[in-house]
């Protein structure tokens, strides 16, 4: 078998805190395929974000490894730019106030020991594949709108052309309509550059437009994961059918989604047997005792003592149509 | 009678005029939805009505009645009063808008001293009540912490205990989840509408997510550049929006579609709005019309969407016409009364049909002034007007810019509704 574009196996992050340690991420496995886009989704503290910034190097590896393009990831990043850009949530905060833009987006090139020329060239061909006009280069953030900063940290996220591109909350500060155009133009990016995404977000009615895959994370672990259509029509583990139901939909007018009670529990607490039994309403006492392994079902895994029953998922609440 | 009424209100900061004339109101008991993007004026409304414009903020026209008192007039002793007491507000992130240096219990009862006349003790007691309400876990506990001591969920809990401390019979909610996550927002949502339906209170619920305002509020409006540009019961708005900012906004949520649907361009600058509709810039159907910005108009729209419907199955059938899933239109509610503009595609250039009773002079002389289109004849038949379509089309009508000149005079065997 081809070595997959991402390959993250086994990928532990521990941070020490007063009063014991979190494992942001703990045990996490997947695999990303190139030109594919596979969907990040958990509430905050998940350790979605953590990942990213692991696949980055910028967090180092308590255990396991995470391979792009076939290359270990490891404290030496020279070159990693090259096989990943990243996207941030907010342009205003990713993008320095005080620079022209295009220094912006010209910056990883001339790390990257470019030449001006090539450089310049660069700035102006990947400014265009973003739909900017090259001359917006000599402003400042302040003086683009919102989806233009977000197009420009797109076009400085594909500036070494790398094969992988990860978006943590590329869209959250965007307002609707925004939206709608930035999604579409990773789509058209994805399409002709073939890039592979690994797309990070709490928002499933994105997620549901852009993924291909989807790995749904609690407390540092996935819980499930599998084809996007598959999980948010038939889900098998409770916590993925409680975040389809929590979310607001159109085709639910007047009525308050499902609630799932309770809070992500304090992480620095290790719990035994399955990290969600605290808030599942299925929780049985082997819940408490074991550690759920991975159940493969197709291209699906979940894990799950108590799984839900095929066909006894959510009513596909997310889609949005009015 | 409503317990809110903001009438023409208009608010300007450093000399730019950012709320162009909104009119709103809520009646008791009844939650209003303010959907639009930012910068749109949703927020600001909101400030106003209590009060809290920014420094250099200030309402220059309009009237904000709240039981039938001008707060507008009000002095800042009198708003006092009312802020916390009569309105409560939410605010979208509670860290920020609690107080780090006070226990929470302290904060929710302070409301109950300064607003209920309580003793500090009587209101502690009732604070902690107050946090059960809101189902803070540990109540007694939880009111000896301080905000940083709790999660982001408890944080917003507490700001909705102190909202409603004081029994208010209005809460201004502005995106009260927005910064949770979505089981979070599901449980605060479930959370402010229990509490509303057992005190009765009037909520405004101000939000950019769409999916929300549907969830819980009873009717919404629609905020674009300072204005109401669309308002009605929330199911009426999502189901069969009328305004095409609107129906931009709903087209460009993800659904299981491959592609989205986006608003071209951008929201207007406020320093350089004209006299036209603010929304002309980026709308899909201008035409001359739009030179000038339209009023809210009132109507029923489940008799207009009948009479669309049975109106637009007159042209389903048609060779090479494509029925546009865009808005079908009238200049105005009165003009609604005599004809319908009717958007349809052939060769994907968009046109439109008006259509009007033959025997009606009045809808016949309102679409030629109005819409500027001629009179084709009496259509009776499905032939007839594909000859009639054909014969337009062929007269030149893809020269022309599509939506601005394309309106077109088709008068129906069927006579309008209403």
């Amino acid at each position: 078998m081809a070595e997959p574009l991402l390959r993250v196996e086994n990928a532990r992050v521990v941070y020490d805190v007063p009063g014991g340690a979190i494992r942001a991420v703990d045990g996490v496995s997947f695999t990303l395929e190139a030109g594919r886009t596979l969907a990040l989704v958990g509430e905050s503290g998940c350790g979605k974000t953590t990942m990213a910034k692991a696949i980055l190097g910028l967090e180092p590896l308590a255990d396991g490894e995470i391979r792009v393009a076939g290359k270990r990831v490891s404290g030496d990043l020279k070159g990693l730019a090259k096989r990943v850009g990243i996207v941030w949530q907010d342009p205003y905060a990713s993008l320095d106030s005080r620079w022209r833009v295009g220094r912006s987006v010209a910056e990883p090139l001339l790390v990257n020991s470019y030449s001006r020329a090539d450089t310049e060239a660069r700035v102006r061909e990947v400014m265009e594949q973003v739909g900017l006009d090259p001359s917006l280069g000599s402003r400042f953030p302040h003086q683009l709108s919102g989806g233009q900063r977000q197009r420009v940290a797109v076009a400085r996220a594909l500036a070494l052309n790398p094969p992988l591109v990860l978006c943590d909350e590329p869209t959250a500060a965007l307002d609707l309509s925004i939206r709608a155009q930035i999604l579409n133009l990773l789509k058209d990016l994805q399409e002709s550059l073939g890039l592979a995404y690994l797309y990070i977000s709490h928002d499933l009615t994105t997620v549901r437009f852009i993924a291909d895959r989807i790995a749904v994370m609690y407390l540092g672990k996935i819980v499930e994961m599998g084809d996007k259509e598959e999980v948010f029509s038939r889900p098998r583990h409770p916590y993925t059918r409680a975040l389809l139901r929590s979310t607001p939909s159109l085709e639910n007018l007047g009525r308050v989604p499902d609630i799932l009670p309770g809070e992500i529990p304090d992480p620095r607490v290790r719990i035994t047997g399955c990290n969600f039994r605290t808030r599942c309403q299925f929780a049985q006492a082997k819940c408490a005792e074991v550690e759920p392994g991975p159940t493969h079902e197709g291209g699906r895994v979940f894990f799950c003592h108590f799984p839900l029953e095929e066909g006894s998922g959510t009513e596909a609440r997310t889609a949005s149509e009015a | 009678m409503p317990i809110l009424e903001v009438r023409d209100l208009r608010v300007s900061i450093a000399g730019v005029e950012i709320l162009r004339g909104v009119n709103l109101y809520v009646e008791e008991g009844e939650t209003l939805g303010i959907v639009g993007e930012s910068g749109c004026g949703k927020s600001m409304t909101g400030l106003a009505i209590i009060g809290l414009l920014p420094g250099d903020g200030r309402v220059t026209a309009g009237e904000v009645l709240f039981d039938g008192e001008n707060l507008v007039q009000a002095g800042e002793a009198r708003m006092r009063q009312i802020r916390g007491g009569d309105i409560a507000m939410v605010f979208q992130d509670p860290f920020t808008s609690l107080n780090p240096s006070m226990r929470v219990g302290d904060q929710v009862a302070e409301a109950m001293v300064l607003h209920r006349g309580m003793s500090w003790r009587e209101a502690r007691e009732e604070a902690v009540k107050a946090l059960e309400a809101v189902k803070v876990p540990a109540p007694k506990s939880t009111a000896r912490k301080y905000p940083h001591q709790l999660s982001g969920g408890q944080r917003q809990r507490v700001m909705i205990a102190m909202a409603f401390a004081c029994r208010p019979r209005l809460l201004i909610a502005d995106e009260p989840t927005t910064a949770l996550d979505v089981t979070l927002q599901a449980q605060i949502l479930a959370l402010l509408k229990e509490l509303q339906e057992q005190e009765g209170t009037a909520v405004i619920l101000i939000s950019h997510d769409i999916g929300v305002i549907g969830s819980v509020s009873d009717r919404m409006c629609v905020f674009y550049a300072g204005r109401v540009i669309e308002e009605g019961a929330t199911e009426d708005v999502l189901r069969r929006a009328r305004h095409p900012y609107t129906q931009g906004l709903l087209a460009s949520l993800p659904g299981g579609r491959d592609r989205l649907s986006s608003i071209p361009g951008q929201p207007p600058d406020f320093r350089n709005l004209g006299r036209e509709c603010a929304f002309a810039p980026r709308c899909p159907h201008r035409f001359s019309k739009c030179d000038e910005e339209p009023g809210l108009l009132e109507g029923d729209r489940e008799l207009v969407r009948q009479r669309a419907e049975r109106e637009r199955r007159a042209f389903a059938d048609l060779d090479g016409i494509e029925l546009d899933a865009g808005l079908v239109w009238a200049l105005s509610e009165e003009s609604a009364r005599k004809y319908l503009a009717i958007p349809l595609k052939r060769d994907g250039t968009m046109f439109h049909v008006a259509m009007a009773n033959p025997d009606d002079e009045a809808a016949k002389n309102a679409i030629a002034q109005e819409l500027g289109g001629r009179v084709i004849g009496v259509l009776a038949s499905k032939d007839a007007i594909e000859e009639a379509i054909e014969r337009f089309y062929s007269g030149g009508m893809k020269s022309r810019s599509p939506h601005r000149t394309a309106c077109w005079l088709v008068v129906s065997e069927e006579a309008p509704v209403g």
